[in-house]
């Protein structure tokens, strides 16, 4: 087997931290760990791992930081006790690598990272619905960037559970332009949200 | 009327008071709490008391060749510089203090006192012949004390009572209080005042209200942060790390997460019987006891089904998990349900199980009888896509297009 994923683990709850630590495995390798988001980023500066596995909450700046300090040095992994928190499209849109719930089971997050460090994006099904639901919500304000029908469609489809194969299949297009328009997709997510937080603050009189 | 009532309960101390709050009804006996603008409120009736205190001061110099009783004047130029004072600095130190019965019922008694005594230091006719008076202000700036403490009800008939006091004024000018013109002016007097108390009783309680929804919101997001930071994470943990050793107890804990979810993150204020709710119910119903992870996701943008309809659409997902899981040997489950601008739902059961033949007789695996009649008997369809080895998709759709 080849060499272990070298991950960082940033999370400022030491309890989760050890659990997460004794479920990775062999497969993977804590070179690093911080309990809060300055430590992260400097962390990943001084061991640049393969993989960040990181809370959304945590002092100093939380998950958000550390994704827009280091998307694009290594892959991010968000992990999040709920799908409904309101950061979580923010850190996602920022360039996160994907996100996990906290109760994942072992086995699907063992996977899930290994797969993200492997440079996939873990776009699971549940946030292609959240992504899915957050354009919807967006679609009722007025300047939004809406996805096209074809990216619609795709998106549907991975929130569904269909891989990008099984997709090009089912649309006749190729795996990798599927691929390109989760990622147009995640571009225009990028840009909506930011728009829409100008516009919330523009009515809100904040500067 | 409510005078000796005030002074009865005035000697309570602010911590009886406040254990009376619980004890009785919210009456002139029990002290209300302040709220945030309600402090901005009384800061401003403070500036508004100095002002009005100027304005009194200025017309007993200036114009006191129409008065006839200047030490009088200048008792009630006395009485409201100590009533300006006490409250300059209760404001700062006790701002609940300027809203106790005590300093309410001194303020009204005072304002009506002036209202009386203004008739009584002018000389005769002065009372409606001229625009000066040293009253005009004292029974506005009471009427809003008295709104912010205790409401427009009692504001508004402390407001009435200003048409007698300025009466009995009159009658103390010499004026001829029989005239219809006079009794008119007294009665609209009386219903300005009260007006006046009504309004600004009803705007203190809406600020009152809106504030307090304000802090309850707070409160629960601050419950929420620190419960999250520590419930949900340790749940979370157990949930995972008991998932094979202990399934009863990683059930349980995955229960206890899930309602404190709901509460923390608002799906328990929502309706418990719309279309999210019935569908992970019911999907939570069937996947007890298996281990195979199921992830739900439904975009509810405003279902127009009926609460029948509802239930079986959310029966039949529930249906196609319980295959997945049972006959499927499925390592996931997707369950995607999405409404459509019509309100008309999608739903698709999604598993990378061992999958079969769609083309042949499917009644072996169930999926006819539980899940295609439910849905047809509503006027739906459902599509089955599956090949062998490469898992199943169940499709629903509420209306046959």
């Amino acid at each position: 087997m080849s060499a272990p994923i070298r991950v960082v683990l940033a999370d400022d709850h030491a309890l989760v931290r050890s659990g997460l630590r004794s479920e990775l495995g062999e497969r993977f390798e804590v070179v690093g760990e911080a309990d809060d988001a300055e430590g992260a980023i400097d962390v990943i500066a001084a061991r640049s791992p393969d993989l960040v596995v990181c809370d959304l909450h945590m002092p100093r700046g939380g998950g958000l930081a550390v994704v827009q300090r280091c998307a694009t040095v290594c892959p991010i992994v968000i992990l999040t006790v709920s799908e409904a928190e309101r950061d979580l499209l923010d850190a996602v849109a920022a360039g996160a690598a994907g996100y996990l719930v906290k109760t994942t089971p072992v086995d699907e997050l063992r996977a899930a990272l290994a797969a993200a460090a492997a440079g996939e994006p873990v776009f699971s099904p549940s946030l292609a619905a959240l992504v899915l639901g957050e354009f919807r919500r967006l679609a009722k304000s007025a300047d939004a960037n809406p996805l096209t029908e074809r990216e619609r469609e795709v998106l549907q489809y991975v929130a569904r559970g269909k891989t990008y194969k099984e997709i090009g299949a089912a649309l006749d297009i190729a795996a990798k332009t599927a691929e390109n328009h989760v990622r147009n997709i995640l571009g225009k997510l990028h840009l909506s949200r930011r728009s829409d937080l100008v516009r919330y603050a523009v009515e809100h009189g904040l500067d | 009327m409510s005078g000796s009532s005030h002074s009865a309960v005035s000697t309570a101390d602010d911590a009886i008071g406040q254990t009376r709050i619980v004890e009785r009804p919210p009456t002139l006996t029990s002290r209300p709490a302040l709220f945030p603008t309600g402090v901005t409120i009384l800061k401003a009736l403070v500036v508004g008391r100095w002002l009005a205190w100027a304005w009194m001061t200025g017309i007993v110099i200036f114009d006191r060749g129409a008065i006839r009783h200047p030490v009088t004047a200048w008792v009630g130029v006395g009485a409201t510089l100590t009533l300006t004072a006490t409250a300059t600095v209760l404001v700062r130190r006790r701002p609940e203090r300027l809203l106790h019965a005590t300093f309410v019922a001194s303020e009204v008694a005072l304002a009506l006192a002036l209202s009386v005594i203004d008739g009584y230091v002018f000389e005769d006719g002065h009372v409606f012949g001229t625009t000066q008076s040293i009253a005009t202000q004292w029974p506005l700036l009471a009427m809003a004390t008295a709104g912010v403490a205790y409401g427009p009800l009692i504001a508004g008939v402390l407001g009435a009572l200003v048409g007698p006091a300025e009466w009995a004024g009159a009658v103390l000018n010499g004026v001829d209080v029989s005239e219809p013109r006079q009794i008119v002016s007294i009665v609209a007097t009386s219903l300005f005042y009260a007006a006046c108390g009504g309004v600004f009783g009803w705007q203190a309680r809406l600020l009152r209200r809106v504030e307090g929804e304000i802090a309850d919101r707070r409160a629960r997001d601050e419950v929420g942060r620190v419960l999250h930071d520590t419930v949900l994470q340790t749940l979370a943990l157990v949930e995972r790390r008991v998932a094979d050793d202990d399934p009863e107890l990683a059930t349980a804990a995955r229960q206890a997460d899930q309602d404190l979810r709901a509460f923390l993150f608002g799906t328990a204020g929502r309706r418990v019987d719309d279309l999210e709710a019935r569908v992970r119910a019911e999907v939570e119903r069937v996947r007890t006891g298996h281990d195979t992870p199921v992830s739900v996701s439904v975009i509810d943008d405003g279902c127009k089904l009926g609460d029948r309809s509802q239930d079986l659409v959310a029966r039949a997902i529930g249906e196609a998990v319980a295959n997945a899981l049972q006959h499927a040997l499925a390592s996931r489950v997707v369950v995607f349900v999405e409404t459509d601008v019509d309100g008309q739902v999608f739903a698709s059961v999604d598993d990378d199980g061992t999958g079969f033949d769609a083309a042949a007789p499917r009644s072996s695996h169930g999926i006819d009888e539980s899940i295609v009649a439910r849905i047809e008997s509503i006027g739906g369809r459902v599509e089955i896509s599956s090949s062998i080895g490469d898992g199943t998709e169940v499709c629903i759709w509420s209306r046959s297009r």
